[in-house]
């Protein structure tokens, strides 16, 4: 008995004193990134800004940002590294920004390595920036002050206020993967001391061939997600209605209308021809409108439903085809292909060759609940 | 190994120990009076008192009541016949009797009685005129309650049963007497049920307590010690009580109580650990009221064991998992302190023990002043001073006041002390140290059992039908069964229907 105690004893020392410690990140002599943006070069190199976290009570102000170039975005972290009193950490990153010229060239070498390291968080949020990053995270702002939070929680507010596609790290690398749909991500743009989302990039595998605006997202949004859009205003030509005065209003109709739910089906109707039929559900409520309707008469909220269905129908029709025309399926039309045909054997340039030539049929069921309550 | 071989060595040789190797009574007086004074060392409370007509009492005087002595003893036996049988008939002395031994008498002078020889017989009558010195009963002071019962027991043996048979007014409650210690002789008291208690339970409780070889018992903690299964682990197997109540909640669910004369603490037995944070007021309120309180404590339990760690390990290790909002603070108020996160909150750990080890062993005026010394010199100004960080401070106070809640002072104690290795290895190897030191405890936790019965019980094994009354409680109605725990006879409580008319 007193033999194995000695050897648990001798054991459990070696276990303690040989083994070691792990390598401490002590938090306060951590850099932590929250936030970085590459640009290209003139000369075919990457250019990387990071915003850093001031830790320190007397600190002018509670961030940092340091650029450097190199070729590849680690070998900028370890050029960063050494113009920066703390070492670089991504653990904290929320944002990744991409410039337009980046995503032209190709987003995936740069999202493979953050999607390799495992202190990075699968919900980074990814954007490209019109214009230059450099220039943007380095913007004194007056209005707020910090950039990399503002930026964060304007993304977050949108995607989570269901305006915008989320773009999060997992979903573009896992859209990446799929053959059968293409990423998206949301474009955004500092001018004047303010930050703005313009649109959405439409992205053909992982290189960008276009973009969309703001009120295409919210529709690209309704196709996508199964449950609940934003909210969003409509122009109509106010033809046929009987306004209570006849004041010279506006010459568009304008409605503002909150989804309560919606419901988007897509299926393969013919393999052959590529036909699709999209039946999109959508029960929404009236928030707003700019000319004096009667909306307690059934009649005008009738035509109000029809008017408004088809300027949706025509305007998703829009959509596609322009998605179409720069060969990118956000939509995820290839997957319901996948899904539908047997031995598809789907590769991502056989899908894009036969998403051009793909047909959509729209069709949309549009109905106000609502004309009462406003938000 | 050869602890065991030694006491059962020492019960044999009790057992052989023959009636008749014990000493007869000397017949002649001063052979008798000499006797006595031998054996009881010439004691200055002694008393040998010598009647004219051949009787003799001896008594130790700070231990008798002399009323009782003058008023129903020695004023009857003033015209007595000098025979045993007579004196036996004339003294007024509810328990009285007749004995062969000296070993005998010597044993019943000790506990307060007066024993009378009749010079020429080798026989004595005794009569128990015994003083009990015993405080009046009072609150509870360790469990107190808001509802229920105010009555603890005290340290009177007697007094302690009589407040359980008032509440068990049942012929099946069964009482067996041992004497533990060579020293002290102390009176040990073993209850239960005899229709609902385990009979090989009950025979494992008296093995154990047979078996023990000490000197000396003055607390039922120190027996508790004693007859536990695993005297290597750190949390206790079998809780105590100072409520009569929960004495008999015990019984009634068929565990097994030792009481200990001189000690106010009721030991019972089997137990699992999630009964040390029940209290018996959750019987008292609402359902809903007792299930919310029951989990509030296991939260406080884990929140007291691993916040500390957590935050060390979080800081050393893990800043990715610290919400952003929260780091600029906390990066700031750690960029003051001189330590690593480890030190600091080892230190500020110890000096919350430091502060609450003082208090417990200070009169209640100084212990104002310990309040202030905590609170304001060494809570404020040790953040002041760079010392500590606020967040800390938070954090440590939280987990010092969680550990109050727990209703069992001996668990408590553990949940205090555990902190301690986790902050360690949270220092050295942050969450996979702290998930090393959480599947140590879990193992060990499963490993030991209570009187021979799983101590995780009911969660492991999982016995489903105890879960009802585990660390949520359901309506009455719904828990009319006795738990698996303690294997009771009948199982069934009451019937659901009837108690629902």
């Amino acid at each position: 008995m007193r033999k194995t105690a000695t050897k648990l004893m001798a054991l459990s020392l070696a276990v303690f004193l040989i083994t070691g410690c792990a390598e401490p990140k002590t938090l306060e002599r951590m850099g932590l990134i929250t936030t970085v943006g590459y640009d290209v070069t003139e000369d075919g190199k990457i250019s990387t800004t990071i915003i850093l976290l001031q830790i320190d009570p007397e600190a002018p102000q509670d961030f940092v940002v340091l650029t450097t170039k190199a070729a590849t975005s680690k070998g900028a972290r370890i050029k960063t590294d050494l113009k920066s009193p703390k070492k670089l950490q991504s653990g904290q990153l929320r944002v990744a920004l991409f410039s337009e010229e980046v995503v032209k060239l190709g987003l995936i070498n740069l999202a493979d390595t953050l999607a390799r390291d495992p202190s990075i968080s699968d919900l980074t949020y990814l954007a490209v920036v019109e214009g230059s990053t450099k220039e943007l995270l380095h913007a004194k702002n007056a209005k707020f002050s910090n950039i990399s939070q503002l930026i964060y929680k304007q993304l977050d507010q949108n995607i989570k206020g269901e305006t915008i596609p989320s773009s999060t790290l997992q979903e573009t690398m896992h859209d990446y993967y799929s053959d059968g749909v293409d990423p998206v991500l949301p474009i955004i743009k500092g001018a004047d001391g303010e930050i703005e989302i313009i649109g959405v990039a439409l992205i053909k595998r992982d290189k960008m061939v276009g973009k969309i605006n703001a009120q295409e997202a919210f529709y690209l949004k309704l196709i996508n997600d199964r449950y609940k859009a934003g909210s969003i205003e409509l122009m109509i030509s106010p033809e046929g209605f009987k306004f209570t005065s006849n004041s010279s209003g506006p010459d568009d109709l304008a409605v503002v209308l909150d989804t309560i739910s919606s419901r988007s089906d897509i299926n393969l109707i013919s393999k052959d021809n590529l036909d699709f039929e999209m039946k999109i559900q959508l029960k929404t409520r009236l928030l707003e409108i700019n000319q004096a309707l009667d909306l307690k008469n059934p009649k005008n909220v009738k035509m109000l439903e029809k008017k408004l269905g088809e300027k949706m129908k025509s305007d998703i029709e829009g959509l596609i085809a322009k998605a179409q025309a720069v060969e990118s399926d956000p939509f995820g039309l290839g997957e319901i292909y996948r899904k539908s045909v047997r031995h598809a054997d789907l590769t991502s340039d056989k899908w894009h060759k036969m998403y051009a030539e793909s047909k959509v049929n729209v069709k949309v069921e549009f109905e106000i609940l609502r004309t009462g309550v406003v938000e | 190994m050869f602890f065991k071989k030694k006491k059962a060595d020492i019960l044999n040789s009790m057992n052989k120990k023959n009636l008749d190797d014990m000493e007869l009574i000397p017949v002649k007086k001063e052979d008798f009076i000499q006797r006595m004074k031998d054996l009881l060392h010439h004691s200055a409370d002694l008393h040998i008192k010598e009647l004219q007509n051949g009787l003799t009492l001896v008594y130790v005087d700070t231990i008798t009541d002399n009323k009782m002595i003058n008023e129903d003893v020695l004023a009857r036996l003033e015209d007595a016949q000098p025979t045993p049988d007579d004196a036996l008939k004339r003294i007024n002395v509810g328990s009285s009797g007749k004995l062969k031994y000296v070993e005998e008498i010597i044993d019943k002078i000790l506990k307060g009685s007066v024993i009378i020889h009749s010079d020429g017989y080798p026989i004595i009558v005794e009569a128990a005129v015994g003083t009990q010195e015993n405080r009046s009963l009072t609150r509870p002071e360790n469990e107190s309650q808001v509802l229920g019962p105010q009555l603890a027991f005290n340290e009177s043996l007697a007094t302690n049963i009589s407040l359980i048979r008032r509440y068990l007014t049942n012929p099946n409650l069964c009482n067996e007497s041992f004497t533990l210690g060579k020293q002290t002789n102390s009176g040990i008291s073993l209850l239960y049920l005899k229709d609902i208690a385990d009979e090989e339970m009950v025979e494992r409780m008296r093995k154990r307590i047979q078996k023990i070889d000490v000197d000396s018992i003055l607390d039922s903690s120190t027996l508790v010690q004693l007859v536990e299964d695993n005297s290597l682990a750190i949390f206790p197997q079998l809780l105590m009580t100072e409520r009569p109540d929960r004495a008999c909640a015990w019984l009634l669910n068929g565990k097994v109580a030792v009481l200990v004369d001189g000690s106010v603490q009721v030991i019972g037995a089997p137990l699992s650990f999630f009964e040390f944070f029940q209290s018996m007021e959750d019987e008292s309120v609402r359902w809903q009221i007792a299930t919310f309180l029951r989990l509030l404590r296991i939260f406080s339990m884990i929140v007291s064991i691993f916040f500390t760690a957590i935050y060390v390990a979080a800081l050393t290790f893990h800043y990715e998992i610290i919400p952003q909002t929260l780091l600029i603070p906390l990066g700031e108020s750690r960029s003051l302190v001189p330590f690593p996160p480890i030190f600091e909150a080892l230190l500020l750990e110890i000096m919350i023990e430091l502060l609450r080890e003082a208090g417990a062993r200070l009169p209640t005026k100084v212990g104002q002043t310990m309040g202030i010394v905590g609170g304001i010199v060494v809570g404020t100004a040790a953040v002041d001073a760079g010392f500590t960080s606020n967040i800390l401070i938070i954090i440590i106070a939280v987990s010092a006041l969680a550990s109050f809640t727990t209703p069992n002072y001996m668990m408590g104690n553990v949940i205090r002390i555990l902190r301690f290795p986790l902050i360690l290895l949270a220092g050295f190897w942050g969450f996979y140290g702290l998930m090393i030191g959480f599947c140590f405890l879990l193992i060990h936790l499963i490993k030991q059992e209570s009187l021979g019965t799983p101590f995780l019980a009911p969660f492991y094994p999982p016995r489903f039908s105890d879960w009802p009354d585990s660390i949520i409680r359901f309506p009455l109605a719904w828990t009319n069964k006795r738990p698996h725990l303690t294997r009771p006879r009948d199982r069934i409580k009451f019937q659901t229907r009837k108690s629902k008319e």
